[in-house]
């Protein structure tokens, strides 16, 4: 019970920053910021599938209605909920995935961490950014954007991340 | 029947996901302004009270550089009223123009290729879509969908915005569009190639136009290039409205007098 009520606060922090600074702060000069989809990267290794499709495609769509895209961010947000556990099984440790413990560094190591963060974000933030474009007519400069992004986002998750796992 | 039963549930996640999946790209890529309209109507309904605290918030950060430049405008219009009210002669035929002031509450620069504004007028006060949004430089956009109190604008800086406008000097019609890069820049087809044009001239509307009314600046040329092939100029434009610096703009509204 205790530990559903930190996940239900960590939603709502994610999403009051979203809202309020990152879909405001940086106009137009950077690429945007998206650190929601980190809300489904912690969620518990034992969470039901389609429990998790359902999370993911709510968040995407709360996300739609807030920045005016229809159906960009629900396709995406579906996606990666359907892409979660078949990545956590490619990047399975030695250890096996323990239900309790969190989805981070401290029993999987820096390693594991890295690959299980980075690949997802980066597969978010580019399908994101696809999508919009749909065309590779501009290539380099859509790669520009994405890793941009990609960089951007990764930092700011990271920081978001340090912060979660210090709460007891 | 037994062993669908069983493939059926073995499969149920795939089979949830693809139904969604199917259902979110069918909303992203069926364009249909109707469409579109119910969305904005319903993300208002939504959150449209919040946005509104999130975006006054931002709003009172500029609340004094805001001020400045509308009372800097405010005193050029003055000067150029004062200058025309000196040898003012009655139009012969003109269409009654209609300006409406209008904030923009929020900058969708979200998606940066699908960029919209969104205006705290609407409806309810005689906008109706397709009208123009002059800023205190030059054009800004169109309006796209209505509400009750907000409608949204479809600025220059959308790969589907197009209008027709021409260069002050001489009147030549042509196509402004944006190639989804640069925000400061558009582009304008269609002036064929035979025509003198200069980098530095400014691009104005044209009165084929029906949002707007003729000779409202756009931008000014900033490189013109040469297409062999096809006999048309291709040239690249400097806007004067930044759109990362907009607080205030104003909704035409265009009265036709048919006599």
């Amino acid at each position: 019970m205790n530990k559903n009520f930190k996940y239900i606060i960590l939603l709502f922090i994610l999403l009051f920053f979203q809202f309020f600074i990152f879909d405001k702060l940086f106009l137009i000069y950077l690429p945007n910021i998206y650190i929601y989809i980190f809300f489904i990267l912690i969620l518990p290794y034992n969470t039901n599938k389609t429990l998790l499709l359902f999370i993911s495609f709510l968040l995407g769509l709360f996300m739609d209605f807030t920045n005016y895209t229809p159906g960009l961010h629900a396709t995406v947000t579906t996606f990666i909920g359907f892409l979660r556990p078949k990545i956590l099984a490619i990047y399975s440790p030695i250890t096996k995935y323990e239900d309790k413990e969190i989805l981070g560094h401290k029993k999987y190591g820096w390693t594991w961490f890295l690959k299980y963060y980075s690949s997802i974000i980066l597969i978010h933030n580019s399908l994101i950014i696809i999508l919009q474009y749909f065309t590779f007519y501009h290539f380099l400069y859509t790669l520009s954007r994405i890793l941009l992004s990609f960089a951007i986002s990764f930092a700011f998750i990271f920081i978001i991340y340090s912060f979660f796992i210090r709460q007891k | 029947m037994d062993k669908l039963f069983k493939l059926i549930q073995k499969h149920l996640i795939t089979i949830i996901f693809i139904v969604i999946e199917i259902f979110c790209l069918y909303f992203l890529f069926s364009k249909n302004v109707h469409k579109e309209a119910a969305f904005f109507n319903i993300s208002r309904l939504i959150s449209g009270k919040v946005s509104e605290i999130r975006d006054n918030f931002y709003n009172l950060i500029n609340l004094q550089q805001n001020n400045n430049k509308l009372a800097a405008e405010n005193a050029k219009l003055k000067t150029i009223v004062e200058k025309y009210r000196q040898n003012y002669i009655p139009p012969i035929n003109d269409d009654e123009i209609i300006y409406i002031s209008g904030r923009i509450i929020s900058i969708e620069y979200f998606t940066k290729t699908d960029n919209h504004l969104i205006t705290d007028k609407g409806s309810l006060d005689n906008v109706v879509e397709d009208m123009g949004v002059i800023g205190k430089d030059g054009v800004v956009g169109i309006i796209s969908a209505v509400n009750k109190n907000s409608a949204k604008i479809l600025p220059i800086i959308n790969p589907s915005f197009n209008l027709s406008v021409q260069t002050r000097n001489n009147n030549y019609y042509g196509t402004l569009t944006w190639n989804s890069k640069d925000y400061k820049k558009a582009q304008v087809s269609d002036i064929p190639s035979y025509v003198e044009i200069n980098v530095g001239d400014t691009i104005v509307t044209s009165i084929l136009s029906q949002s707007f009314p003729e000779n409202i600046p756009v931008g000014k040329i900033s490189k013109i290039e040469k297409n062999n092939s096809a006999n048309f100029h291709i040239i690249t434009i400097d806007l004067f409205t930044d759109y990362n610096n907009l607080a205030y703009v104003y909704i035409i509204k265009k009265n036709k007098n048919n006599e």
